[in-house]
Order: structure tokens, then sequence, then C-alpha cells
């Protein structure tokens, strides 16, 4: 399953996405998304349309690149497309239309790139839920997470928290708890894949 | 659970003793359920603490993606320009020499910046590619009355097509039925079209054309207002400023 993925000679755009360069962003938009909106007109969707996949897509593959070890292993634009189709047949369904295309297929062959794609959509939506979960939580619990997962010990948060030692780990073994019912008890947490 | 929790983020934490910690993992080891709630607590940690850490960054990133996005919008005619190929700045590159070295006086000002972009549509690949190969040769070879006539068939495939509608007014307008062109150029002028500037520009330019041939003023505020009427975010935009100090 792990095994070794070759680097893309296109790994540069996720460098420079990485480094959040306007030039790379601006570079890949004029490059990719004339192809992009392309596909979505030809399948029901307006260029309204095609800017928000394409965005969306986009604040996907960045944070996917900001994890630092992420290995493009097809070309970029096969693993960009791959993400926008998979993102608008999603919003097809749920507008009820399913009559795409198969016009671009071609790309889409592309084994390594769909693999990439949907792990990067799925990375993406795990982030989201857990994220989401997250700022359910009441102020306090947030603040003591927050703190305490910026890296510092439990003794420093509990000075800047100006609460005792003791009262901040129950705090935030109370926190965590709260955090993992509300995980576990929403049905999403079961639809999201786990190998 | 509370309990458990306590343990786990203990452990996580590195805050038990040596015995404690191998307590603990010995617990791990035997408690299959207790392992997937360390994993599921340990996934949420890293990625909550992810997106706090991020979410500076990933504003910086919409705000360039906006950047990029509203750029472009901008500058429409930039993909029009992209979409006529190197042509475009060739004419421009013209334009700006003939305004360095024109001599002066010998001929019409509508002469001198009614600098056509070629037509390029061999790129559209569908029923009308044949008749849009003609069209793109004739034009290109200044052979307007024909140009214009496969135009006109062209449309038929893609009616309303801002771009069609240009070149058809250029034709027009080089045959020199100005007043017939007015309405081509009349229409991306008061569309939304990306290429509604271009329509301004050469509305523009069918009434100097007019005011030369008639050799009257009459004309002449009205080229003027429409030429200011062009943003700097247009293609045209330096041609206009120029124009306008000639006029």
């Amino acid at each position: 399953m792990n095994h070794k993925r070759v680097v893309h000679i296109d790994q540069h755009y996720i460098s420079g996405l990485a480094e959040n360069r306007q030039e790379v962003i601006t570079a890949i938009y004029r490059k990719f998304f004339p192809r992009i909106k392309r596909y979505i007109l030809k399948n029901t969707g307006k260029e309204a349309d095609a800017a928000d996949i394409f965005q969306e897509a986009m604040v996907a593959i960045f944070q996917r690149a900001r994890k630092g070890d992420f290995v493009l292993s097809c070309p970029f634009e096969a693993y960009l497309l791959t993400i926008c189709r998979n993102l608008w047949l999603n919003e097809l369904k749920h507008r009820k239309r399913q009559e795409v295309t198969n016009q671009e297929a071609n790309v889409y062959k592309d084994k390594s790139a769909q693999q990439l794609g949907e792990e990067t959509l799925l990375d993406q939506e795990r982030d989201r839920f857990f994220w989401q979960k997250f700022e359910l939580l009441g102020r306090s619990c947030k603040d003591i997470l927050k703190l305490s997962w910026s890296g510092i010990g439990m003794q420093q948060v509990a000075e800047q928290l100006e609460i005792s030692y003791q009262y901040a780990r129950k705090k935030k073994s109370e926190c965590i708890g709260r955090l993992m019912e509300l995980i576990k008890n929403d049905p999403a947490f079961a639809k999201l894949k786990y190998e | 659970m509370s309990k458990n929790y306590e343990h786990i983020l203990a452990y996580l934490d590195n805050e038990l003793s040596a015995e404690e910690r191998a307590a603990f993992e010995k617990r791990l080891a035997s408690e299959p359920p207790l392992a997937a709630e360390m994993d599921l607590l340990k996934e949420a940690q890293s990625r909550i603490a992810f997106q706090l850490k991020e979410e500076q960054a990933i504003a910086d990133f919409q705000s360039h993606l906006q950047e990029a996005i509203q750029e472009d919008l901008q500058d429409k005619p930039t993909s029009f320009i992209k979409r006529y190929g190197l042509y475009i700045t060739i004419a421009a590159a013209a334009i700006a020499l003939l305004i360095i070295f024109w001599p002066g006086g010998s001929e019409s000002l509508y002469r001198q910046y009614a600098q056509h972009p070629q037509l390029a549509l061999t790129e559209r690949s569908t029923d009308s590619e044949a008749l849009a190969a003609d069209a793109t040769e004739k034009f290109n070879a200044g052979q307007y009355a024909t140009a214009f006539d496969l135009l006109n068939d062209y449309s038929s495939y893609h009616p309303n097509d801002p771009e069609i509608i240009l070149f058809q007014g250029i034709c027009l307008l080089e045959l020199g039925q100005a007043e017939s062109a007015i309405p081509y150029f009349n229409q991306l002028h008061e569309s939304n079209a990306i290429n509604r500037y271009e329509g301004t520009w050469y509305l523009a330019l069918t009434y100097l054309y007019i005011s030369e041939q008639e050799a009257s003023q009459t004309n002449l505020d009205r080229v003027i207002s429409l030429l200011e009427e062009i943003p700097p975010s247009s293609a045209y935009y330096e041609e206009a400023q120029a124009l306008l100090g000639e006029l």
C-alpha cells in the first residue's frame, strides 16, 4: 500500500503553493483554469461554478501541500482536474443532476492522479470534520486546547490561563472527552473512510 | 471514559513516570479499543492543531487566489490577447511605433490607429471548424467581404459570440460601411462581454472614420467620450489615451 511514489517534475507547483507564492497561484490559474471551466460548462455548470470549484480544489491542494510530506506522482494538471471533477460530481449529486459527460475522461485514467486526488479530498474532508467538531466546543475548552496544542507544556498552559496545573489537566481531559463525544456521535464520522 | 482520556493525555503529554508509561503501553497492546481511542484522539489533535496553526496561511492563500482571479477578470482583454496570440501584440507594437515615428499629417488618424487584431478561430473544434479556418484565412489576408460572409455563416453556429461580432464589425468598417458597423460595435460596447472595451474602442474608431470622411467635427465629441470610457485594465487603454492626446 505504501509503495514509494516517484516525484513528478510538476512537484514545483506543490512547493510554490506550500510557500503561498502569488506568481505560482496566478500561473496555475492562467494555465489550468480554462480547461476546468470547459469541463464544468460542458457538464451543466456555469462560469461561476467553475470558479468556485477551482477555488475549492486549490484550497484542498494548498492544505495538503502545507503538510509537507506530499509527493506529486502525476502531472499537476491531471491531479487538479481529478479533484475538480470529483468536487463537481459531488455538487451535481447535491443538486440531484447526474448527466456528466466523459469528455475529458482520458485525463482521469491516470491512476496515480485519481488516487492522489481522492486522497487529497478525503484529507480535506477529515480536516473539516474535526474542525467543525472543535468549533462546537465552548470558549473555555477551545482556549485550553488551542494553547496546549500550540506546543507548550500543561504547566505553561495553566500559567497563561491563570489556573492551577491540576485544574488545567482536569479541564483539558473534560474538553477532550466532550470533543471525542461530538466526533463519535456524528453520523458523518462513520462515513469518513478509514483504511 | 473521561478517566481514560486523562490517562491517554498524560501519556501523550509525556507526563507519566517510566513505570506508568510502561504499564500504559501494556494496556494499549492488550486493549484494542483503547488503542483505537488514542489513535482517534491523536488524529483529532493533529488535524485541529494544523488548522489552528494554518488559519492565517489559509486566509493569505485565499486572498492570493482571489487576486489571481480578479486580476484576470479585470484583464479580460488579456485572455482575448492570449486567444488572438502574438498578433495583437505585434499590432500594438506597430501602433506604438507609428505613434512615435509618425511624420504627421499625411494619413488619417483613423488609419494610424485602425490596426486590427488577427482572427484566430481554429481552436474551436465543432462542426464549424472548416468555416472557422476559411474565415480566419480570408480575414487575415484582408479579404473582408468574403470574411464577412463566412463570419455570418459561422455566427449561426455561435450566435451572439462577442468575438465574432467584433470581427464582423471590423470587416464592415474595412469595407467602408461604417454606418453598418456601428450596431455591431455598439452591441459589444453596451454588453458585459469580455471584449466590450474592444467594442468601445472600435465604436470610437468608427465615429472617427465617419468624422474624417465627412470632414466634420460633429462626431468627435462622441469619439472622445467613448475613448474616455476605456479603463486602464483594458488592452486598448494606451492606444485610447494616445488617440485622446492627438484629438
